[in-house]
């Protein structure tokens, strides 16, 4: 394993919260991982396990304990809060499991979204997101809103949000978990495609083992620890 | 364009919809507060400014006076004013109290005398058609013009013949003697349509005002009337240093400052009082501002999570409170043109003529519109709105965006 493509990668993360009862659990216990460029990984683990807490922690949106979290060999924990947020507009999209689209902008320009906040919306990349909302076979609906679409093609269109940046890496927190089993089905087949297709890494957060098999490396988060399956 | 102005505008104006209903009711709450605002203080101004012109038209610029003594046209000083430059009209003038009987009624009018030889009058007769139903031309020293309301009051008619005592009758009453009244006829009506005059003042020709009131070749005052443009208070003060001791220069301004403050201050209470409701707008707009915090939460955290930084997060809500103030405020000044354009058939239908004609002496709605005025109200309003976005979009910069996202 060529140190250069590990892209994303966090050793001996520490967290622990303080309920109100002010007992302090101790949700991460060191967990670590690295995902080399353009691998899927799937990470597992029961409810209340800490899995969105270890990819929020990851994705500098909240702090640990202890540990460090670096992108691109880049120490995140070190950079100032402005400079982080720039960073990660360029290295990551995200999905997550409430579509978190704007109700009141279309889908392409959802989609566009992330390439304005990024500084990056251009001719080219407009057409690159119209593309995209094609692959994910929304070119139709471009132009409606998010209230007159369904759960999936919600979902489908903050896939294509998530990618337009040519992000390195996309963090998807249980991005079926409120679509029927046939459409998430469809759904994370279609995602799964277009991540492989755009050699985009995919740290897949998933309750369902059939997802997970579909990823390159299978990781289960238990006591506090991310361990491979 | 900056992503965050983006999303203001997206906010307000949603694609595929023209306004949304949050910003479309809001810029109607501002709107209304800026109408309320510049329409009250551009009728004040309105109110001000008549009432500064009638005062004008029907008493003069400049009153000199000789310490309640007769004054006389001694050393050729009317046509030594006369000649002074800026000086349109200058008039001896007498003025005072008579009672009138007309069909056994007694009135009580302020007469004025008229100088129907000169035919100097300070009064802009007939540039402002003062006079009608007969003409001033038609008064000499046994006739009589009569303000319109009061004859309206009094069914005094034209070509009726009135009774008039003057107080210096009085000391005849004293000797015993029997006073003979004047016994005039009514030659015409003066309608200034300032009320005040209106209802109180009658005109008699000069020779017979010195006669009721035993002035000789005297007079009350010399009044003076300005050219438009002339700054009354520096011709008064200029004035008042080349006339000898016992003469008083005054000036309408002066003799009416109770007034004209009152008029002033009612501007400024108004103005108080209307601005609570742009308060209460952007109190209303700062509440929606901040629902739309909370029900957006997850969004706001995902465009966290996409890059964006706080501040820039803050700058969408502030600038939809901005933006809402801009917009309130043009509507604003469009309703309040809009509406003061139907200001007549508005006033008739909600508090009647006679209620303007009765506190405000008009009988027409009068309007002037200054920038200044628009300026506030708008900068105002603005500012409020601006005001208002700034709480929600202190909320909005602080959510956390893990913390959004876990927002089930
Ligand atoms: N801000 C917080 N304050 C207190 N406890 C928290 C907070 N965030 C998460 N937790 C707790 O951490 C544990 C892990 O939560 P989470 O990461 O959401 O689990 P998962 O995503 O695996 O279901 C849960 O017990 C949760 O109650
Ligand atoms: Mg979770």
């Amino acid at each position: 394993m060529n140190n250069l493509d590990v892209i994303l990668a966090a050793e001996d993360v520490k967290k622990s919260f303080r309920s109100p009862g002010g007992e302090v659990i101790e949700v991460l216990r060191g967990a670590g991982l690295s995902v080399l460029r353009g691998e899927s990984l799937s990470l597992r683990g029961e409810s209340g396990a800490g899995k969105s807490t270890f990819l929020n922690i990851i994705a500098g949106l909240e702090s640990a304990d202890s540990g460090a979290v670096s992108w691109d060999g880049t120490r995140i924990d070190e950079l100032s809060n402005g400079r982080q947020a720039k960073l990660r507009g360029d290295f990551m999209g995200f999905v997550f499991q409430n579509y978190c689209l704007v109700p009141e902008l279309t889908a392409l320009q959802n989609v566009e979204l992330a390439l304005r906040i990024t500084g990056k919306l251009d001719k080219n990349s407009s057409e690159y997101a119209r593309d995209l909302l094609k692959t994910v076979g929304l070119e139709k609906r471009a132009k409606h809103l998010p209230s007159q679409m369904s759960g999936g093609e919600k979902q489908r269109v903050a896939i294509a949000r998530a990618i337009v940046n040519r992000p390195r890496i996309i963090l998807a927190d249980e991005p079926t978990g409120n679509l029927d089993e046939e459409t998430g089905k469809h759904v994370m087949n279609m995602f799964l495609d277009l991540c492989a297709q755009k050699n985009t890494a995919l740290l897949l957060i998933t309750h369902n083992p059939d997802f997970a098999r579909k990823t390159s490396r299978r990781l289960v988060l238990k006591h506090g620890l991310v361990v491979e399956e | 364009m900056k992503w965050w102005l983006y999303i203001a505008l997206k906010q307000l104006f949603p694609s595929g919809k023209l306004v949304s209903f949050f910003a479309a009711v809001s810029v109607l709450g501002v709107a209304l507060g800026v109408l309320g605002l510049f329409g009250t203080q551009s009728v004040m101004n309105g109110f001000h400014e008549q009432i500064g012109k009638k005062l004008r038209d029907t008493t003069g610029d400049i009153i000199i006076r000789n310490q309640g003594r007769p004054i006389y046209d001694v050393g050729g000083i009317v046509a030594r004013l006369k000649e002074t430059e800026g000086v349109k009209a200058v008039e001896l003038t007498a003025r005072g109290p008579v009672m009138m009987v007309v069909n056994n009624v007694p009135v009580f009018p302020m007469l004025r005398s008229y100088d129907t030889i000169t035919q100097e009058s300070v009064l802009p007769i007939a540039e402002n058609e003062y006079v009608r139903l007969g003409s001033i031309n038609d008064l000499d020293d046994d006739s009589i013009i009569i303000g319109y309301g009061m004859a309206r009051n009094n069914r005094i008619m034209v070509g009726d013949t009135v009774e008039v005592f003057s107080p210096t009758m009085l000391d005849k009453i004293k000797k015993d003697e029997v006073p003979m009244p004047a016994r005039l006829n009514v030659a015409g009506l003066l309608y200034t349509d300032y009320s005040e005059v209106d209802t109180n003042v009658a005109l008699v020709s000069l020779r017979r005002m010195r006669e009721l009131y035993n002035l000789g070749d005297g007079s009350h005052a010399i009044v003076l009337r300005l050219n438009d443009g002339i700054d009354v208070d520096a011709f008064a003060a200029k004035l008042s240093k080349e006339m000898e001791e016992p003469f008083s220069v005054t000036t309408w301004l002066t003799s009416n400052e109770a007034f004209l403050r009152i008029i002033k201050m009612e501007k400024v209470m108004m103005s108080l009082i209307i601005v609570l409701i742009i308060i209460v707008a952007s109190f209303s707009i700062c509440i929606s501002l901040y629902t739309s915090v909370l029900r957006k939460t997850r969004e706001i955290g995902l465009i966290g999570a996409m890059g964006a930084r706080p501040v820039q997060i803050a700058l969408t809500y502030c600038f939809q409170g901005f933006l809402i103030g801009v917009l309130g405020g043009i509507v604003g000044l469009g309703l309040t043109a809009l509406v003061l354009h139907f200001r007549e058939p508005i006033v008739e239908l909600v508090v009647g003529r006679e209620a303007l004609v009765e506190f405000y002496h008009f009988a027409h709605l009068p309007v002037k519109y200054e920038l200044s005025d628009a300026l506030y109200a708008c900068g105002f309003a603005i500012v409020l709105c601006t005001f208002a976005g700034f709480l929600p979009a202190i909320r909005a910069a602080r959510l956390k965006s893990s913390e959004a996202m876990r927002n089930e």
